[in-house]
């Protein structure tokens, strides 16, 4: 009898260590599957299959529809997007599918506050994200490693316990109220698995009056300093690109009219960009600029807030992404479907 | 059931509770049902199959043993009436009787084998060959799902009936404990192909519950699945992708691949064996060990006396020492001896016995050219060195190289021939095998980066592979003089358990970092 209570306690023991070293180790494992961008297993099951690839942050997560590029451009597309996207977090994952896919085309969405972020300043929420879609273990420990500093491993530390806790309430409450419905809650992230990356987001009304048109104008400035890490990143990008031989399009994804009229400093931030893509030789296309953009996007649908698209205005946007690339690729000019600066384009609106 | 399954390790828990907790007379029967249970687990059509085998062993070698016994009893009985003549015939009679029963079981129980493993490649041949004289007739191949294990049970029990057949060891009265041997299922999938004497007398014995054996086990346990899930599940991708692209790849690229594969294969197999040996540890019973430090063998020879143990016995047992032995492979010998010499009278009828025996462990492992090249490599090899010894022997004494110089080197040479002879059959076909070897010596590309030097693997995951693998290496060194179990209890028990938790812990880590990649073990397939 002594000798099995010897093997319970020690049994116990056992248990008790693994599940501390467990909860230790896990914590950036564990912490990326929380969230519903958990489409690793589609992408692994697409490994080898994809050409093109859409990367961004949650600009180009919510507005490229994959479905729609593939339909129209006869292509096997990806949106490897994912909100407040590092530079660091696009590089790694872009080498990645890279590495497994034998990609022609890369679209690099570059709105806003692509290049000019802090991530020091803005914490690791997007890196959380990119950590949640990566494969296995070893790739997640990696840029873990890279991606996040001793202090914040403290803050996700805590950050996962209180979602742990939020995510098994939820997992409760979906339980209860499938045995009451009799169905089971549909689960968010499959919606992702069938839109192959794209996150779809309702529609809310944005639409301004005049009035509201002139009291917005030039009434703010955003940061236009493109930060020195970015850069590197980008850079690191751009050159991945060409040594696979990749052709690269840059492009900037529709906002809502209020964010283009209330911004005074646009064209400073996006002649930074436009070098960029000269200097890369690659293409760059400013949808905020096509000439189009008021009958298309600036519509009561179009967005879920003001920098966002909503699955509606994606759809519009997707189709017309993909009109000018088939233009493009048939060898025509596309240069005069866009206005060449915001000014241009406040003067439309305002008009 | 996997091994390396949640279910597997729920599947253990209840057994190993049922088994400490059942009164210690049922012991058996308890292992007997939880082997049909996890036999059932791989598909109950195939229970089928294997109950075939257990039942026809079990009738025959009661029936050869009703045949020897009631010969001797009349001999016994009619001791003084019979004449020397009449004895001998009688016993020529018994034996030819005792032939035919063994052949008749045999035959059933190897042509079971047959048919599920070499129809389709015999059709195969025929295919290939009606293909040649251009005539249009094809036979399809049969849709067969090979029974789990049936390799290793039939060896296994045809072992025991061939045991019985020669008097070495009796015929078993129970069906259901023949069941059990035939069936026990930490071995069915893999082996150990175990002797009937020394397992049967463990499976029907009652065991006691033991502290030091039960941790022994688990310690062995959790070490068999580190080598599975830290090494040869790591290294399974990149020898993956090596093996099916190597064409594409850099001549030192594909024999990175070769050597990891190597390492892969021995992890996976022994790790698997240090898995069932653990848990039949835990449950008082020492099963047949199957490798002693391989890697480590100074010849081909000694390195198929050091790799999966239990079927070299085997093979050694049932098949090379009948032929060996044979009326007229002596006769042969003798001759051979009186025209060529001793050496030639010696070595000949062994070569022959060789080659029979590499020819059929080539086809046991697998239904293909590539299977039967490699058997036959391994034989070449094994009766070219046997006649080349005495000129070894003789240019050793000439160089007069310091013996442990030449024991490393010999080391380092069997290791090297091993790698590149195991590859041949696992390229797909022993084209792709021949082609693979054909790389490594004719591209001579140098990788400009870690990347096209290493496809797949990321720096992490190499460190933890080079990792593992020195750890695995570290123990194959120490064992050779200490037992690492018994090193391993000499630390205190707390930092012990810390030390097998935290392994735990990485190995958790990995299977589910790995999306639960990790397939089956590699000699599964055979």
């Amino acid at each position: 009898m002594n000798n099995f209570k010897k093997v319970l306690l020690h049994s116990l023991l056992l248990i008790l260590f693994v599940v501390i070293l467990l909860v230790l180790f896990m914590v950036p494992y564990f912490h990326g599957e929380y969230y519903f961008y958990q489409d690793y297993r589609v992408r692994q099951s697409l490994s080898g299959k994809l050409d093109t690839l859409i990367i961004g942050s949650s600009h180009a997560s919510r507005s490229v529809k994959p479905t729609i590029l593939n339909e129209e451009l006869n292509i096997n597309s990806y949106n490897i997007s994912s909100p407040v996207m590092s530079m660091y977090g696009r590089y790694f994952m872009l080498e990645k599918e890279i590495k497994r896919n034998p990609i022609k085309t890369v679209f690099i969405e570059i709105s806003f506050n692509a290049l000019t972020l802090d991530r020091k300043k803005l914490g690791f929420e997007g890196d959380i994200y990119v950590l949640g879609r990566l494969d296995n273990t070893f790739e997640r420990l990696e840029f873990f490693k890279n991606a996040f500093t001793v202090d914040e491993y403290k803050d996700i530390f805590s950050d996962t316990i209180r979602r742990s806790k939020v995510s098994l309430e939820k997992d409760m409450v979906n339980m209860f109220k499938s045995l009451k419905n009799g169905k089971k809650e549909p689960n968010q992230s499959i919606v992702q698995y069938e839109t192959l990356g794209y996150l779809a987001v309702p529609s809310n009304n944005l639409s301004m009056t005049a009035e509201h048109k002139k009291k917005a104008l030039n009434s703010t400035s955003i940061d236009i300093e493109i930060k020195e890490d970015n850069l590197e990143y980008f850079d690191a990008m751009m050159k991945l690109c060409q040594d696979n031989g990749i052709r690269v399009i840059l492009i900037v994804t529709p906002v809502a009219e209020r964010m283009i009229l209330s911004n005074r400093n646009l064209d400073g931030l996006f002649s930074q960009y436009i070098e960029l893509a000269h200097k890369y030789n690659c293409e760059y296309y400013d949808f905020n600029l096509d000439k189009k953009a008021s009958e298309l996007y600036f519509q009561k649908t179009s967005f879920y807030d003001n920098i966002h698209m909503s699955d509606q205005g994606a759809e519009i946007f997707s189709k017309r992404l993909a009109e000018i690339i088939k233009k493009v690729n048939d060898g025509e000019d596309c240069s005069k479907e866009f206005y060449n600066s915001y000014d241009e384009v406040k003067d439309y609106i305002m008009d | 059931m996997s091994l390396v399954s949640l279910s597997f390790f729920l599947f253990c828990v209840l057994l190993l509770l049922c088994y400490w907790l059942f009164p210690k007379k049922i012991q058996w029967i308890v292992l007997l049902v939880f082997s049909l249970v996890f036999y059932a687990f791989a598909g109950i059509e195939n229970s089928f199959y294997i109950l075939i085998t257990a039942f026809s062993s079990w009738l025959g070698a009661l029936w050869l043993d009703n045949v020897s016994q009631k010969s001797k009893q009349y001999i016994k009985d009619n001791k003084d009436n019979l004449t020397i003549e009449e004895k001998s015939i009688l016993k020529n009679k018994t034996k030819r009787k005792k032939k035919l029963i063994l052949a008749g079981i045999l035959l059933l129980n190897f042509g079971l084998l047959c048919v599920f493993k070499y129809a389709n490649f015999v059709i195969g041949q025929i295919n290939t060959i009606t293909r040649l004289f251009n005539t249009n007739t094809t036979i399809n191949s049969l849709s067969l799902i090979i029974p789990l294990g049936i390799s290793f049970y039939t060896f296994q029990t045809m072992g025991y009936l061939i045991d019985v057949y020669w008097e070495k060891s009796e015929a078993c009265k129970n069906p259901l404990k023949l069941l059990l041997f035939t069936s026990f299922f930490p071995q069915i999938t893999q082996g150990p192909i175990s002797n009937y004497q020394q397992l049967s007398s463990q499976l029907f014995s009652e065991h006691k519950f033991d502290y030091q054996n039960f941790a022994y086990g688990f310690q062995r346990m959790v070490w068999g699945y580190f080598k599975k899930i830290a090494i040869a599940d790591m290294l399974a991708p990149y020898v993956q992708l090596v093996f099916q692209n190597y064409n594409q790849y850099a001549g030192i690229t594909v024999l990175i691949g070769i050597f990891f594969y190597s390492i892969q294969i021995y992890a996976d197999f022994s790790g698997y064996m240090d898995i069932v040996c653990g848990l039949c540890r835990m449950m008082g019973i020492k099963l047949t060990e199957n490798f002693n430090r391989p890697y480590f063998s100074k010849s081909i020879a000694e390195y198929w006396r050091r790799w999966h143990i239990s079927l070299g016995n085997w093979f050694k047992t049932y098949l090379y020492y009948p032929i060996a032995v044979s009326r007229w492979n002596t006769k042969l010998g003798r001759k051979c001896n009186e025209i060529f010499g001793k050496s030639v009278g010696k070595n000949l009828p062994a070569s022959i016995a060789l080659i029979a025996v590499w020819l059929t462990t080539g086809l046991w492992h697998g239904a293909t050219w590539g299977y039967i090249a490699w058997g036959g490599l391994n034989g070449l090899i094994i009766i070219f060195s046997m006649w080349m010894e005495p000129v070894y022997a003789f240019a050793k004494s000439k160089i007069k190289i310091k013996e442990s110089i030449w024991k490393f080197f010999q080391v380092i040479r069997t290791f090297i021939l091993v790698t590149f002879i195991k590859v041949l059959p696992e390229v797909g076909s022993l084209t792709a095998g021949l082609g693979l070897w054909k790389r490594i010596f004719t591209n001579h590309t140098i990788p400009t980066s870690f990347g096209t030097l290493l496809p797949f693997v990321n720096k992490l995951h190499l460190m933890a592979i080079i990792i593992g693998t020195i750890l695995m290496l570290i123990f194959s060194l120490i064992q050779r003089k200490y037992s690492v179990g018994k090193l391993f209890n000499k630390i205190p028990t707390v930092i012990r358990i810390f030390i097998l938790s935290l392994i735990i812990t990485i190995l958790i880590i990995i299977a589910f970092g790995l999306n639960n990649v990790s397939g089956g073990f590699m000699y599964e397939q055979f």
